[in-house]
C-alpha cells in the first residue's frame, strides 16, 4: 500500500480551514466568540458546530492515513494538461471584461481545443464560431441575458 | 389523488409544456450518449435556461433531461462498450456482447423499452408513495427535521466514499460554504469578508457547474478518450419480440422493484441500482453462466434499474425538500430557483404544479419511446465526437449559464473556484455528493437545529421524547450499524 502526498494534505488542509474559521469568527461575525457554541441565537452557533465537524473529520481521516490506510491504486498525477485547461479558463475570465464575454468564449474554446491536442485547426474555428453564435443568439437575443461586451464585440 | 392527478394533466397538457419536455429529451439523450458527460452536469449546465421559463415549462424540461440521460448512457454502452453515464455501466456487460453478435439493435431495443417501463412503473409509485409521505411529513416539526436531515446525511456520507472520514469532511465542509452570507434568524452578514457579492451567499447553481462540468473536464484531460469504432447495424439483425418481453417481464418488474427503492434511500441512486437489479437478475434466471455472454435480460434488469431509480429519487427531494443525490440536489436548486421550496407544504401550496410535474413525468416516458427509437438509428455516431471539440463547446456553454443565473461576473468566478475545487476533491478521493447535499439542506438544518434547542432550553432530550423523532433516531442508529458492518464486512466478489 502507497501512502500518497496528497493522503495527508485532505486532512491537513481540512483541519486548516476549520481552524481558520474558528480563528476568524470574532472578525468575520462581529460580537461573536467561541462561547456562542452554547447560545442557539448566535449566528456564530452554526459555523463552530461546522468548523468543529472539520476539525474532528480532519484529525479522523489524518489518524487512518496514519495508520496505513492511504490510497490503494497510487497512480501518477497527469497533471500538465489539467493545469493548462485551469489557466485556460483563468485567462478567460481575465479576459472577459476586457473583450467581452462572445470573444473571450470563442478564444476559450479554440485555446481549449489546442490544449486537448485536436488537430484540425479548421474545424475546431467552425465549431467554436458557431458555439459562440449560439450563445450569443440562445442567451442574449432570446433569454434577453446582457453579457459583457468589451472591444471587439 | 386522483382527481389532483387528472386536474395536473389537465394543466400540463400545453404546447409550451410538452415541447419542454421534447427538448429536454432530446437534450438528455444526446448529452447521455456522449461518454463524459454525466446526468448531474447535464441538469447542471442546463439549470441556467429555465430560470427565464415558468415553473410548469422550466421544470418538465429538466426532469426530460433527467430521465433522458439516464437512458442516452446505455446507447454508447451496447455500441461502444462505453457507458454513457455511470448508471449505464451494467448494461455495457451483455449489451455490447450482444452487439458483437451482430444483435445491436435487439440489445437499443431492450435498453429502451425496459427503461420506459421501468421508469413508467416507478412513476406510478412516486405519484401514490409522494402524496401518502406528504400527509405525515405535514405533521414533522423542527427535530423530526433534523433527524430526517441528520439521517439523510449520513446516509450519504456512509456510501459515497471510501472512508466515512473524508465523506464528513465534504459534509462539513459543505455546511461552512453555506454559512457564507447572511443568517438565516439574525440576518447578520456571516463570513462575507467585506465582498458585497458575498452577502447573498455562494451561487448554488454556478458554483454546481463548476463543481460537476468544470471538473469533469479537468479529469478528461488528463487522459482524453479517444473515439473508438461504433458497431453498424445490419438490414437483417434480429429485434426485440414479443417473446423476448415476455421472458424478460419478471426481471423488469423485480429490477423495477429494486430500482424505485433503491431510488428513494438517500445516498444512491441508478449507478447502484443498475447493478444491483443486474446482480439479481443474474441470481434469479435460470441460466445465469449466459449474463455477460449476451443474456438480453442482463440489459432489461440493468436499464429498468436505474430508470427506475429516477422517479425514486425524486421522493424525498419534493416530499422532505432533501435531494437523495447530486442530480436531484440539482433539480432541488432549480426548484428553489422558480420560487418553489420543496417540502410538505409544497403539495398543499402548489398542490396543481406538484400533479403537473407527476403527470408530464409520465406523458415524458412516453415520449421517450418515440424519441428513444429515432436515438437508436441516428444519434449512435455522436459518440464519436472527440474530446477536443466537446469540451471547449460545453466549458462555453457552462461559463456562459454561470453568467446568466445572476447576470454577474462574480459567478464565473465561483465557478471556476467549484471547478478546481471538485477536481481537487475527485483527485483525492473526497466524494463530492456529501458536500453538495449538505449545501442545500444547511439552511434548513441550521433553522431546525436552532429552534429545536432553543424549544428545549438547549436540551437534546427534545429528539428522544417527541414519537416521531425518537423513532428516526432508532433508524439513526440502526443506519449507522449496518454502515460501520457493511464496512468491516471483506468485499463481495463482482457481479459481473
Amino acid at each position: 500500500m502507497t501512502r500518497r502526498p496528497t493522503d495527508l494534505a485532505v486532512p491537513i488542509i481540512g483541519a486548516a480551514v476549520g481552524g481558520a474559521t474558528l480563528i476568524l469568527l470574532p472578525a468575520q461575525i462581529p460580537g461573536a466568540s467561541l462561547a456562542d457554541v452554547s447560545e442557539m441565537r448566535s449566528p456564530a452557533f452554526f459555523p463552530i458546530v461546522a468548523a468543529t465537524a472539520v476539525i474532528l473529520a480532519s484529525v479522523a481521516d489524518a489518524t487512518r492515513v496514519l495508520a496505513g490506510g492511504g490510497a490503494k491504486d497510487a497512480e501518477p498525477w497527469r497533471w500538465r494538461r489539467p493545469l493548462g485547461l485551469a489557466l485556460a479558463f483563468a485567462l478567460y475570465l481575465l479576459l472577459v471584461p476586457l473583450l467581452g464575454m462572445m470573444t473571450s468564449a470563442f478564444l476559450l474554446m479554440v485555446v481549449m481545443s489546442r490544449v486537448f491536442g485536436y488537430p484540425r485547426a479548421g474545424r475546431v474555428l467552425v465549431v467554436a464560431l458557431a458555439t459562440t453564435a449560439l450563445i450569443y443568439v440562445l442567451f442574449e437575443r432570446v433569454l434577453l441575458v446582457l453579457f459583457p461586451h468589451g472591444l471587439i464585440f | 389523488m386522483l382527481e389532483n392527478l387528472a386536474g395536473g394533466f389537465l394543466f400540463i397538457l400545453n404546447p409550451a409544456s410538452l415541447t419542454a419536455a421534447l427538448v429536454g429529451l432530446v437534450a438528455g439523450v444526446v448529452v447521455g450518449a456522449l461518454p463524459g458527460l454525466t446526468a448531474t452536469m447535464a441538469v447542471a449546465v442546463l439549470s441556467p435556461f429555465t430560470f427565464f421559463m415558468r415553473p410548469e415549462i422550466g421544470i418538465p424540461f429538466l426532469l426530460a433531461v433527467f430521465k433522458a440521460a439516464i437512458y442516452g448512457g446505455s446507447i454508447p454502452a451496447i455500441t461502444i462498450n462505453t457507458p454513457g453515464t455511470a448508471a449505464a455501466a451494467a448494461t455495457t456487460l451483455d449489451g455490447h456482447a450482444l452487439a458483437r453478435r451482430g444483435e445491436a439493435m435487439r440489445a437499443l431495443q431492450m435498453s429502451l423499452y425496459a427503461s420506459v417501463f421501468g421508469d413508467m412503473a416507478s412513476t406510478l409509485l412516486l405519484i401514490v408513495a409522494a402524496t401518502q409521505l406528504a400527509v405525515v411529513a405535514i405533521r414533522f416539526g423542527s427535530p423530526e427535521f433534523v433527524m430526517l436531515y441528520v439521517i439523510a446525511l449520513t446516509m450519504i456520507a456512509g456510501v459515497s466514499g471510501r472512508n466515512a472520514a473524508r465523506a464528513c469532511l465534504s459534509a462539513g465542509a459543505g455546511f461552512l460554504i453555506a454559512a457564507i452570507g447572511l443568517d438565516p434568524m439574525s440576518g447578520q452578514q456571516r463570513f462575507t469578508f467585506g465582498v458585497p457579492d458575498l452577502i447573498g451567499g455562494i451561487s448554488f447553481v454556478p458554483f454546481l457547474i463548476g463543481l460537476f462540468a468544470l471538473s469533469e473536464i479537468l479529469v478528461e484531460g488528463e487522459n482524453p478518450r479517444r473515439p473508438e469504432e461504433v458497431i453498424e447495424f445490419r438490414r437483417d439483425e434480429p429485434r426485440v419480440t414479443l417473446d423476448d418481453m415476455r421472458r424478460v417481464m419478471p426481471t423488469l418488474l423485480r429490477s423495477t422493484g429494486i430500482g424505485f427503492f433503491i431510488g428513494v434511500l438517500p445516498g444512491i441512486g441508478a449507478e447502484i441500482s443498475c447493478w444491483l437489479a443486474y446482480g439479481t437478475a443474474k441470481r434469479f434466471s435460470k441460466h445465469p453462466e449466459q449474463f455477460g455472454q449476451g443474456a438480453i435480460e442482463g440489459v432489461a434488469a440493468a436499464e429498468s434499474g436505474n430508470n427506475a431509480a429516477c422517479p425514486g429519487d425524486l421522493i424525498p427531494m419534493m416530499v422532505l425538500g432533501i435531494p437523495g443525490d447530486t442530480v436531484t440536489a440539482v433539480l432541488l436548486g432549480a426548484f428553489m430557483a422558480q420560487g418553489l421550496t420543496p417540502g410538505p407544504l409544497l403539495f398543499q401550496k402548489h398542490s396543481v404544479l406538484v400533479y403537473g410535474f407527476f403527470a408530464i413525468l409520465l406523458i415524458s416516458n412516453l415520449m421517450l419511446l418515440g424519441v428513444g427509437l429515432v436515438a437508436i438509428r441516428y444519434f449512435r455516431h455522436i459518440t464519436l465526437i472527440p474530446a477536443g471539440l466537446l469540451y471547449p463547446v460545453v466549458a462555453g456553454l457552462c461559463f456562459a449559464g454561470s453568467f446568466a443565473v445572476n447576470s454577474s461576473y462574480f459567478d464565473l468566478l465561483v465557478t471556476l473556484a467549484g471547478g478546481v475545487l471538485g477536481y481537487g476533491m475527485r483527485k483525492t478521493q473526497v466524494p463530492i455528493p456529501p458536500m453538495v447535499i449538505a449545501m442545500l439542506v444547511a439552511p434548513g438544518l441550521e433553522s431546525a437545529l436552532r429552534q429545536s434547542l432553543l424549544l428545549s432550553d438547549a436540551g437534546l432530550l427534545i429528539f428522544v421524547s417527541r414519537p416521531i423523532a425518537g423513532g428516526m433516531l432508532l433508524t439513526l442508529i440502526a443506519a449507522v450499524g449496518l454502515l460501520v458492518w457493511q464496512n468491516r464486512r471483506p468485499p463481495r466478489p463482482s457481479v459481473g
